[in-house]
């Protein structure tokens, strides 16, 4: 056996995985040659010192974090099969089951004190139009209103951009403030819903877009995005919207997920459960 | 109760059993990510992470899949999008950690041990993380190959290169 061939094999010697044969046949070699037990050596010290690393324990408060989390996450699962039963659309965004993900929406607090000057503005605008013309007055509101809207929007639509995914998940989440989204808004979501890089956020565009789901673009879009989507949760947590939504144009490409083999069995047994509830309308 | 019989237990609604895995799992999780950023602050805040994706994705879990296997990849995947996203950040508490490790690192506990830290941290990330698998967080190979998605032998060749690669390292360092 020549050096290399020893070489080869020293690492599997120390780790003593070789059949015994080879092992012998490595052990002879090395026994002949410095070179190799100097290397030999050298891995045995390597290795000595990675099992003597200590073991750094891990803090306190991650225990505390995580019980807590845990204790909230089963409210939150309990909470969850009673919301089963709400109906499609009472104002509050639904929290996704299957996904087991409670969607927690920020306050959008940012956008408040952004507008706040346009509100303080809109009310002297209210006063001091009382006392001229009803008339114009009504005009200003309408205006102003329509000045909180479109900065609110535009805020959203650049936070959109932004580079952290929590940024984008705030974003989004300012849909729930809209009374209605014009195109552009819809289709920043659909967007984000297909395209974000991450899952998290296209989650957040989901529940955000099922809000609207009263506009038919919107139904057909998560339709569509179910071809799209590769993540279980992100799939599951389209089939139940659109079953909320009573979408019946999304059987079929709920029957295509239920006889794709590829997908994991949780996502075609909510696809076929999905095209029964549809079926069933 | 195995790893996989507790997990399948979460998944079937009974939350309490993730508190099994959470023991069994926090410390490793913990030295791995630290092996990584060394940044205990840092490191927490990820492993929290995994046991947070853990419950909130529960029902992606796969039954007939190895839980060893599973979480690391949960690990790995929060570990990428640390760097996705903070890439500005990481290379600050970077810069920041390597004015620190000039001076003494608590966590260090010997010389040894911060020389095999600095070697692993000159290591490439791929190399460096089939290390941490496999020598520090000692997972067998078939284990790490089911968490990379490569094959075994794959793996072995892989890990191999990394030791000898890491042992050249070292050596420099002690001539």
């Amino acid at each position: 056996m020549n050096c290399e061939e020893i070489k080869i094999h020293l690492i599997d010697l120390i780790d003593n995985t070789l059949p015994d044969d080879l092992r012998k046949e490595v052990e002879e070699g090395l026994a002949q040659c410095p070179d190799c037990q100097q290397e030999y050596e050298e891995l045995k010290m390597i290795f000595q010192n990675i099992q003597k690393q200590t073991l750094v324990p891990a803090p306190k408060a991650l225990d505390d974090n995580f019980y807590a989390f845990l204790e909230q996450e089963k409210v939150v699962s309990e909470d969850m099969n009673k919301d089963k039963e709400l109906s499609v659309r009472n104002g509050v965004p639904p929290t996704l089951t299957t996904a087991g993900v409670s969607v927690k929406f920020l306050k959008p607090y940012q956008v408040w004190a952004g507008i706040a000057a346009t509100v303080t503005l809109l009310i002297l605008a209210f006063f001091a139009g009382r006392q001229t013309l009803v008339n114009q007055t009504n005009k200003e509101i309408a205006l102003l209103k329509q000045e909180i809207t479109e900065t609110k929007n535009l805020v959203m639509l650049n936070m959109l951009k932004q580079e952290s995914a929590s940024e984008r998940i705030k974003a989004v989440g300012y849909a729930y403030d809209m009374e209605d989204a014009d195109k552009e808004m819809i289709d920043a979501l659909v967007n984000v819903m297909n395209y974000d890089k991450s899952t998290n956020v296209r989650l957040e565009a989901i529940s955000a877009l099922y809000y609207f789901g009263d506009k038919k673009e919107v139904r057909l879009a998560m339709t569509q995005s179910l071809r799209l989507q590769t993540e279980p949760n992100l799939q599951i947590a389209l089939i139940e919207m659109l079953v909320r939504l009573k979408e019946k144009g999304a059987m079929n490409e709920m029957e295509r997920l239920m006889d794709n083999k590829q997908l994991p069995e949780i996502v075609k047994f909510k696809a076929a459960e999905g095209v029964g509830e549809l079926y069933k309308l | 109760m195995t790893d996989e019989q507790a997990m399948y237990s979460v998944k079937s609604g009974d939350l309490d059993k993730a508190a099994i895995l959470f023991e069994r799992y926090k410390h490793r999780l913990f030295n791995f990510f630290l092996k990584f950023c060394g940044d205990e602050a840092q490191a927490q805040d990820m492993t929290q992470n995994t046991f947070y994706r853990m419950l909130k994705y529960r029902q992606s879990y796969n039954e007939t899949q190895l839980f060893k296997a599973w979480i690391y990849q949960i690990a790995r995947n929060i570990l990428k999008d640390s760097y996705k996203e903070n890439q500005v950040k990481l290379i600050d508490i970077k810069s920041a950690r390597q004015k620190h490790d000039t001076e003494t690192e608590p966590m260090m506990r010997n010389e040894r041990e911060q020389l095999l830290h600095n070697a692993l941290k000159k290591l490439p990330d791929d190399q460096r993380e089939i290390l941490i698998l496999s020598r520090f967080e000692e997972l067998k190979y078939e284990e790490i190959g089911e968490i990379l998605g490569i094959s075994v032998a794959n793996v072995k060749v892989k890990a191999h290169r990394a030791i000898q690669k890491l042992r050249e390292i070292v050596m420099s360092y002690e001539l």
